[in-house]
């Protein structure tokens, strides 16, 4: 299954290395406007130190060596290049993920933030997927609790010990161990995108929905599906009011929902290693019940998650990005080629993206002091906006942001979820 | 106890004083846990751009290209004992610090004109020393004029907000139509002392017909709000 890893006898971590296969596309699409981040954060039971945070993050980037680096542009390719100082933590702000790229004093590709009992991460894609992203940030936390209130450091599925070495497989790129021999490469058409008023390019309207992990699990198990078949149902079946409302063609709604690779490869990168899959329903077919689209949505999963299929998928895009002619490209047309090829083609094939961490588990000595864990994606190109949601101490945390003022795709989604009798408890970041 | 919105019937955080969903205000004002509505985050700001000392750059450039005309027509009268070869050269670096001199200037007009001057003034020294003003007179200044004069006009245009923007870019396309028939007109006299209107056509038409569905869509405010609100396009 795994490809050999070849010797490498040089000095760990390495002064610069490549980007992985799933992050060519980011340093192309990033500017002032398009962060292409994503935030995690913690709230604690107590405000946060933020000199012992600082320490903390000290402590806990020796551990995390794939945090440590900057972008750097080369003839051919853009690599990382790694910085030996650790950054400052930074108060919190109302209007998250503001472009790394527009900030000329930051070098690093991920901020800490913190604001009264959170403890915020915000990353860009370049250097990590989700899960490597909430194990630097639970790390961080667990170095944090031990330093300030002296518990006890245990490692857990998203904790690492940070007083062992980093593991040089930790920073590998996993898409070339794991790739097949045969790609493929899917074409869909065009799927629906809601409409809207847009804001400024620095501001992102953030909604939470806080629902408990219980009611939902039951409402997805009287549907014999999983959370996120049963989520991304809902979306679906919300999308298609919308679309139904704007009286227009009717296009197919789809969800893109990532898959986390490290589930179907052994892999323990913490760089990118996931890859996603649009399941959804053609809309020129007539009106879907809900009952429909979880059925079609959880066989399109099904095929989605098979670990060939998969693996085939990723195969088709490294042997796209391998192609002689594109490798032979200078950085300034590769980065326009890409860029073209992200503003047509994108977000084009799906009406929103669902993106769900899972239900977390921290170690015992850490949850009486983590109140909630939130995850929040950054401001989508090509559509309106996208969801993303974790489960921790019985909550799920289904958060919404969006580019533009309209919130008419939340309030139908939400609202289906409260005629279910599915209670929501709602907060937003209350933009002015 | 937690406010509940009416609308929606969803619960809503202490901090909110109205559903983010619909809008619909709290009903009870007095649920609203003030201390946590105020105690919000920083708004940060867009980053401001890279800092950079344009005018000096500027005159850095200007000095520069001064420097080697200099140089240039000192080998030159070395050389030669007269002012021949070093010609283009000079029109080369008038040329260039015609460009390099925009950011030097505060007046928008003079910010227009200085490049066209020295793109004038370089035209003017190479037909020295080729010993062919005509072609000069008769066809380089009255082009540089003209596209002088649309440059003008584009830039004050565009500084007029309170025109909506589709009328702006039809008032351009037009003049564009207009400035590529003179630019004919005035390339046929030069070559041949007639006017044969041809080539300018092939630009001419597909510019009319944007220029005559912008004028149609700029009535259409509902169009307008569809096509932006569809490609999330900035609000004017």
């Amino acid at each position: 299954m795994r490809s050999k890893i070849p010797e490498d006898n040089s000095s760990f971590p390495p002064e610069w290395i490549k980007l992985d296969h799933s992050a060519y596309i980011y340093p192309a699409i990033m500017n002032r406007r398009l962060s292409a981040m994503f935030r995690l954060s913690v709230t604690l039971n107590e405000t946060v130190d933020p000199n012992v945070l600082q320490d903390a993050l000290n402590e806990t980037m020796r551990r995390f060596p794939s945090f440590g680096y900057k972008l750097r542009k080369g003839l051919f390719w853009d690599y990382l290049a790694q910085i030996t100082e650790t950054p400052n933590v930074q108060p919190d702000a109302i209007n998250p993920m503001i472009s790394i790229a527009s900030d000329r004093k930051q070098r690093f590709l991920f901020r800490v933030r913190f604001h009264g009992p959170t403890i915020a991460l915000e990353t860009s894609h370049v250097l990590t997927d989700g899960t490597g992203a909430l194990t630097f940030l639970l790390t961080l936390v667990s170095v944090y609790l031990h330093k300030q209130y002296g518990i006890p450091q245990k490692t857990g599925s998203h904790v690492l010990n940070v007083s062992e070495k980093p593991a040089k497989e930790e920073l590998e790129d996993s898409f070339p161990l794991y790739r097949g021999t045969i790609g493929k490469l899917n074409r869909e058409s065009r799927a629906y995108h809601g409409s809207g008023t847009l804001i400024a390019s620095h501001l992102l309207n953030v909604i939470t929905g806080i629902i408990p992990e219980e009611a939902i699990r039951s409402a997805a198990a009287e549907h014999h599906c999983s959370v996120t078949v049963f989520l991304a149902s809902v979306m679906i079946a919300a999308l298609q009011e919308q679309q139904e409302a704007e009286h227009r063609r009717k296009k197919p709604v789809r969800v893109s929902i990532p898959i986390n690779l490290r589930t179907r490869f052994p892999s323990v990168t913490l760089r990118n290693f996931s890859y996603w899959m649009n399941p959804g329903i053609n809309a020129q077919f007539g009106h879907y019940e809900l009952e429909e689209i979880i059925r079609s949505v959880q066989a399109q999963s099904q095929l989605g998650l098979d670990q060939k299929e998969l693996q085939a998928r990723f195969t088709g895009t490294m042997i796209a990005a391998n192609h002689p002619l594109f490798r032979l490209m200078p950085l300034v047309i590769k980065h326009w080629v890409l860029n073209l090829g992200d503003a047509l083609m994108g977000d084009a094939s799906c009406s929103q993206s669902l993106s769900n961490l899972g239900s977390i588990d921290v170690p015992d000595s850490m949850k009486p002091y983590v109140d909630d864990i939130q995850f929040l994606l950054g401001r989508s190109r090509g559509k309106a906006g996208s969801g993303s949601c974790v489960s921790y101490n019985g909550k799920l945390m289904l958060t919404f942001t969006r580019k533009i003022h309209e919130p008419v795709f939340e309030r139908l989604f939400f609202s289906m979820l409260v005629e279910m009798g599915i209670p929501v408890e709602i907060e937003s970041n209350r933009l002015r | 106890m937690m406010p509940y919105c009416v609308h929606c019937g969803v619960k809503l955080n202490q901090a909110e004083k109205r559903c983010p969903l619909c809008g619909t205000p709290v009903f009870d004002p007095n649920s609203i846990d003030q201390a946590a509505s105020d105690n919000e985050p920083i708004h940060i700001d867009m980053y401001p751009r890279r800092d950079i000392n344009w005018r000096f750059l500027s005159k850095v450039t200007v000095a520069i290209l001064a420097a080697i005309s200099c140089m240039t027509i000192l080998c030159d009268l070395l050389t030669t004992g007269m002012i021949s070869w070093s010609c283009f050269s000079l029109a080369g670096c008038v040329l260039l610090a015609g460009i390099a001199a925009i950011p030097a200037f505060k007046n928008v007009v003079l910010k227009i004109l200085i490049p066209f001057m020295g793109a004038a003034f370089a035209l003017f020294l190479v037909a020295i020393a080729t010993q062919g003003l005509k072609w000069f007179l008769y066809l380089a200044l009255p082009g540089i004029s003209i596209a002088a004069i649309y440059t003008i006009v584009s830039v004050w245009l565009a500084s007029k907000k309170k025109l909506r923007l589709l009328y702006r870019v039809v008032i351009l396309l037009v003049l564009l139509i207009v400035f590529l028939i003179v630019i004919e007109i005035i390339t046929d006299l030069y070559a041949e002392n007639e006017i044969h209107i041809f080539w300018s056509l092939y630009a001419v038409i597909p510019l009319s017909f944007i220029a005559v569905v912008f004028t149609i869509t700029a009535h259409n405010n509902r169009m307008i709000d569809y096509i932006r609100k569809n490609m999330f396009l900035s609000p004017q």
